[in-house]
């Protein structure tokens, strides 16, 4: 598939350059652009061998996107239908051969794999269900508490938490630790770089861990367990908000 | 079953205190076997541990770990304790060890670089078999229960025996870290203690055996073993709350502290920074594990009293000057970035919690939760499939989303 994906790619590629050209003043040409632009995009995170992409959603929803721009086509001149049905044929069929792909069992760097065995005891001890699962992306909810697990740059949103509410709010391992008044939530990392299997794992165990260790009340839903939670989110704010005024003004 | 079966002669009463009585063994005022009617009159220093035995004189450093006998050893322990070598008292090496796991499994004779001599121990750790790299047995050793010795072959120098610990020859005592050990009593020389006030230190109210301060192993001794003396973890004496809480990985000792702060700053991308001492990078290799602690402990106080802030000045200030009130709602703003919310998966904002980004916040926030800015843009003209009247960034998230957020003009 490879060959011909990249020979769909290349050959989208080519109508790029005289798309943006005029898509500053027709809208039809604008919306072609943002979508091949995209569509290459997806093929090339195939031919990449990416493996953060969920590709058969994305394409699921780039294939109504391709029906709506196909409608408007029949409404345009036959010399504008002339121009643009090829790039349309073109993307469709990348799409086809994109959409085929499935993302891998394990996740993006065994990131499903090792969130499924880290954090099973959701499921045993507290009666969690995952309700979805993408290749760098897990909810766990028990209909009154989620969990997201997000194999992420930033530490704060590879773990969130809170009530199922329709305001959901969303807690961080660092408010569970700071709630506990364990010191470790200052020497949380600003920023994560998992680039291997084993940093993965290093880092979501270390988050299951925390998890037992002081999740129990929150998992359970406990009366007045997210009000400390939130209060505990505030007070961190304050001080950070007091700590740059005083670097800062 | 068959099998042989031996009896001990040790016959006698004991007071409430658990101290022997009528066998001539004498106690000091504080607990410590001051004869142990074998012939061993020890004295004790005032932390209680043996400090003259058998015309030989014992020292130990601030942690409590024997470094010294005046007949003619000292020891050289590796940060778990553990003797990595011995040397006469001029410095010379005698003896090296190798352990793996915490378990010894070869000697080498020093000087003159002799073959390694191979341990083979059983599962509570006691020397078997010493062997030489050919398998040719040089020592075999037989142990009682209690780990007095029932027989022995081969003429081996090694002096680790029950339990892997050493045992004095000027004495037949066991050095079990916190404790000496009497095999031919099958009970410590002086009351288990607490680094901790406690009125029965370790006991677990579950088995009564606990109680008896002088009994090894809660008189299990085939089933248990006793790695120092107590209930102690990296050198570090704890009770059982403490230990059990351990087992299930809730309490770190120190040594596990620092190696959790060494994994931190060591493994990249997990964002810890690069920290400076009297200008050089620290390497958190070459430190030991009070140091570790220590630095990242100053560490932690400058971060907390603002001297050091690990993100640029500029960006740090940014947070509060661009309007989202504080770390916890630039992170809310920021996840709105990664959040599906049209049929295509994708996120079509126009404003983060209320505020419409500027240009630079926006590709720096969109950078911080991983993404990639595809194209700024201007408006587009009113009628496409997804309108974008107002400047606005299209990017991608993570995870191949497209998303469009607008940008102030």
């Amino acid at each position: 598939m490879n060959e011909s994906l990249q020979k769909a790619v290349s050959e989208l590629e080519s109508h790029l350059p005289e798309l943006e050209r005029q898509r500053s003043s027709d809208t039809f040409a604008n919306d072609l652009f943002e979508a091949a632009y995209y569509w290459c995009e997806l093929g090339r995170w195939v031919l990449e061998n990416n493996t953060k992409v969920n590709y058969p959603e994305r394409v699921r929803g780039e294939r109504e996107l391709l029906v709506k721009l196909q409608e408007m086509l029949e409404n345009k001149s036959p010399e504008e239908q002339q121009r643009y049905r090829p790039l349309l044929n073109i993307g469709s069929e990348m799409l086809r051969m994109v959409g085929t792909v499935q993302p891998h069992r394990d996740g993006h760097l065994g990131f499903l794999r090792v969130v499924r065995e880290c954090f099973r005891f959701l499921q045993t001890d507290y009666s969690f269900s995952m309700v979805d699962e993408q290749p760098t992306s897990i909810r766990f909810s028990s209909g009154a508490v989620y969990v997201k697990l997000e194999h992420s740059r930033d530490p704060w949103s590879s773990c969130l938490f809170g009530p199922e509410s329709p305001q959901t709010k969303h807690f961080s391992i660092s408010d569970l630790l700071f709630l506990n008044r364990d010191e470790r939530y200052r020497t949380l990392p600003e920023k994560l770089v998992l680039t291997t299997e084993s940093e993965v794992e290093a880092w979501f165990k270390f988050l299951a861990d925390i998890f037992r260790q002081y999740g129990r009340a929150a998992l359970r839903n406990q009366p007045g367990v997210f009000e400390r939670l939130a209060e505990a989110q505030a007070q961190r704010d304050r001080e950070y908000r007091q700590r740059m005024e005083r670097l800062h003004g | 079953m068959s099998g042989s079966c031996y009896t001990e002669g040790l016959s006698a009463t004991a007071t409430t205190l658990n101290q022997l009585s009528g066998t001539g063994i004498l106690y000091d005022a504080a607990g410590n076997v001051t004869n142990d009617g074998n012939g061993n009159q020890p004295t004790y220093d005032a932390e209680n541990r043996i400090a003259t035995d058998a015309g030989v004189t014992y020292h130990y450093d601030a942690d409590g770990v024997r470094i010294e006998k005046s007949s003619g050893t000292m020891y050289w322990p590796g940060t778990d304790g553990q003797t990595l070598a011995e040397t006469n008292l001029a410095g010379a090496i005698t003896e090296e060890y190798v352990y793996v796991n915490g378990s010894r499994i070869a000697r080498v004779d020093r000087p003159g670089g002799s073959p390694p001599h191979y341990y083979f121990s059983d599962k509570l750790g006691s020397a078997s078999v010493i062997a030489s790299p050919t398998a040719v047995v040089q020592a075999q050793y037989y142990y009682y229960p209690y780990g007095g010795m029932q027989s022995s072959t081969g003429s081996d120098p090694n002096h680790y025996k029950f339990t892997g610990k050493e045992r004095d020859s000027e004495s037949g005592l066991d050095m079990f870290g916190a404790r000496y050990y009497g095999s031919s009593l099958g009970r410590f020389m002086t009351p288990d203690w607490s680094s901790m006030p406690t009125a029965v230190p370790y006991a677990d109210l579950s088995n009564p055996q606990s109680l008896n301060l002088y009994s090894y192993t809660k008189n299990n001794p085939t089933t248990l073993r006793d790695p120092n003396g107590h209930c102690d973890i990296d050198g570090e004496h704890h009770n059982w709350v403490w230990c059990a809480a351990h087992a299930v990985g809730l309490t770190y000792t120190r040594h596990e502290t620092a190696e959790n702060i060494r994994f931190g700053f060591n493994t990249p991308g997990l964002g810890y920074p690069t920290l400076y001492k009297n200008g050089r990078a620290v390497d958190w290799n070459k430190l030991s594990d009070e140091e570790v602690i220590q630095t990242a402990t100053e560490y932690n106080d400058a971060l907390r009293e603002g001297r050091v802030v690990t993100m640029t000045p500029a960006a740090a200030a940014a947070l509060t000057q661009w309007g989202w009130p504080g770390q916890q709602s630039y992170n809310e703003a920021k996840n709105l970035l990664n959040e599906p919310n049209t049929s295509q998966g994708t996120v079509d904002r126009r404003d983060l919690l209320g505020k419409v980004p500027t240009e630079d916040e926006a590709v720096k926030m969109i950078e911080d939760a991983g993404g990639k800015v595809e194209r700024i843009e201007g408006g587009h003209a009113p009628g496409g499939v997804s309108p974008h009247e107002n400047p606005h960034i299209n990017y991608t998230t993570a995870s191949g989303a497209k998303g469009t957020i607008d940008i102030q003009q």
